[in-house]
Parts: C-alpha cells; structure tokens; sequence
C-alpha cells in the first residue's frame, strides 16, 4: 500500500489536513515497530519519498485501525513535548494566558487513543499498578495482596 | 538559570501571545504628533498641525476600571511591545506636547505612556487617554 493513503487518513483522524508529510511519517513508522511487537505482524515502511514509499503488507481491519490509532497518539505525544517547552502560563499587567489545560487534554487524549488501540487489537489494558504490601485479613476485595506478621 | 530566567525563545512566545490578544480586536490607531511653532517663546510653544507617525493596532478599553485607569483619562488603549520611545505623553500643563490618536475617527490625547514587562519580556504597552471634542 502506498504510504500516502495511511497518511491522509492520519490527517483526517488527526483533525489536521495541514500536517507535514514527515511528522504523519515517523509517527506511522514508530506506531509500526509498535504494532509489530503486540501484535506480532511484520509490517514495513519502505525508504523513499512520496509514491515510491510503501508499507508492506497492506494492512487491513483491526491492524490497519490499530496503526492509524497508534500513529494519532504519538502525533499526540509529539504536540505534548513541543508544548512542554513551552511557557504554559504568564500574566503581565490584566493579560494572562494559561495553557495548563491543553497539556492536561493532550495527555488524556494520548491515553484514550492508547487505551483504544490495545482494545482494538484484544489486549489487557494498561493500568497504573498499585504498589501492595499489605491486605487486612477478611478483605471483600480480591488481589494478591501478601499479609505481613 | 533561575526560576524567573525567561530564554530569548520563551520570551519570543510570550510577546508573540500578548501581541495577539492586543490586536485581535483588529481596532488601528494613527499616532498623530503635533508639529510645534515658537517652541521657547514666552507665551509657549503653539501647536501649527499635525503628522501622523505611525499606525498601531490597540486593544481600546473605553470603559476601563478606575483601578488602571490615570486620573482625568477617559480610556486606555494597550498595544504590543514597547512604545514608550514612541508615543509622546504630556500632562495636561504641556497638553500641545502629547501625541494625539485618532481611532475610529475620534481624537484622543495621550496623556501616561505605562509600559509593561514581564522577566525581560516587553508584553504590551499602555497608554490612557483623554477624549478631545473639536
């Protein structure tokens, strides 16, 4: 399949027909090394520019979705590290920006499309894990929890 | 670097932020400066005419709090940047001296030129004005 195709629809999930051919590519690159080690396909981007780069075998269904979720979240994930070397918030005088909010929205959204694409592709998803050392005796919640003394 | 250490980069983004929420009104103002005849003499200078400077975009609050605003102004006009080196202010003793601004066809006289920065970033520019009635 000509890259090309992918990366339109890259741009139209992303809601930015405007992005530039070489971002929407390293994120399909990185999101197929991604993608090839959960889900265990072989999926390759060849070198070249334009119509002469491809990605083989053409993915279809789920794997294509997954792909184009995981590219999406780290288009995301590069958004957040340019706005983090940013100054989120300044005031000066009765004027004042603060863009603490975005960065907030930006990481739910990389976790939603995380969370969406492991979905689709049938995997556990990926919680915080809570540290447990000790469960009370008698405890109505389940877990392996190791009692001390 | 400190804390309140901004790079020349930062900076660049907050005056680039703050120049947008001046104009975003899209309102322009023609700096007008009074051309001045027998400037020294005993009776004091007289005002011959005016050129315009320059055109800015402002941010016009007509109705500003008294908080901000200078005693006998009647409004207050924010533009980006610094401007304190071109925009003449006078009281109202050397009234000739000020620049005036015409915004939508009304005529102001600048009267304080406030300019306001932050860690090193030049953000905007106040000037409070009083309404002239020909």
């Amino acid at each position: 399949m000509n890259l090309d195709v992918l990366i339109a629809d890259l741009r139209i999930d992303a809601g930015d027909e405007t992005l530039g051919y070489y971002v929407c590519r390293r994120s399909l690159e990185k999101a197929t090394a991604v993608l090839n080690a959960d889900a265990s396909t072989s999926f390759v981007i060849t070198r070249g520019v334009g119509e002469s780069a491809t990605i083989d075998p053409d993915p279809a269904g789920a794997n294509r979705e997954a792909l184009l979720l995981l590219a999406q979240m780290f288009l995301v994930e590069k958004d957040l590290v340019t706005s983090s070397n940013k100054v989120t918030s300044w005031k000066s005088g009765d004027k004042s920006v603060d863009r603490s909010r975005q960065l907030l929205t930006k990481e739910n959204l990389a976790g939603s499309l995380y969370d969406l694409y492991r979905k689709m592709l049938g995997l556990d998803a990926v919680t915080m894990a809570t540290p447990l050392a000790y469960e009370p005796v008698g405890s109505d919640s389940e877990g392996g929890g190791i009692e001390l003394g | 670097m400190g804390d309140f250490d901004l790079t020349d980069v930062e900076k660049a983004q907050i005056e680039a932020d703050c120049k947008g929420i001046c104009e975003v009104s899209q309102v322009e103002a023609v700096v007008m400066r009074p051309v001045l005849i027998d400037d020294g003499s005993f009776d004091g200078a007289a005002e011959a005419d005016f050129t315009a400077v320059m055109t800015i975009k402002v941010e016009l609050d007509m109705e500003p709090s008294s908080e901000i605003l200078e005693p006998d102004c009647d409004a207050i006009a924010d533009a980006a940047g610094n401007l304190q080196e071109q925009v003449q202010a006078a009281a109202a003793e050397s009234a000739n001296k000020a620049d005036r601004l015409v915004i939508m066809g009304s005529n102001y006289r600048v009267r304080h030129v406030r300019r306001f920065e932050i860690a090193g970033a030049e953000t905007f520019t106040r000037l409070h004005l009083k309404r002239e009635y020909p």
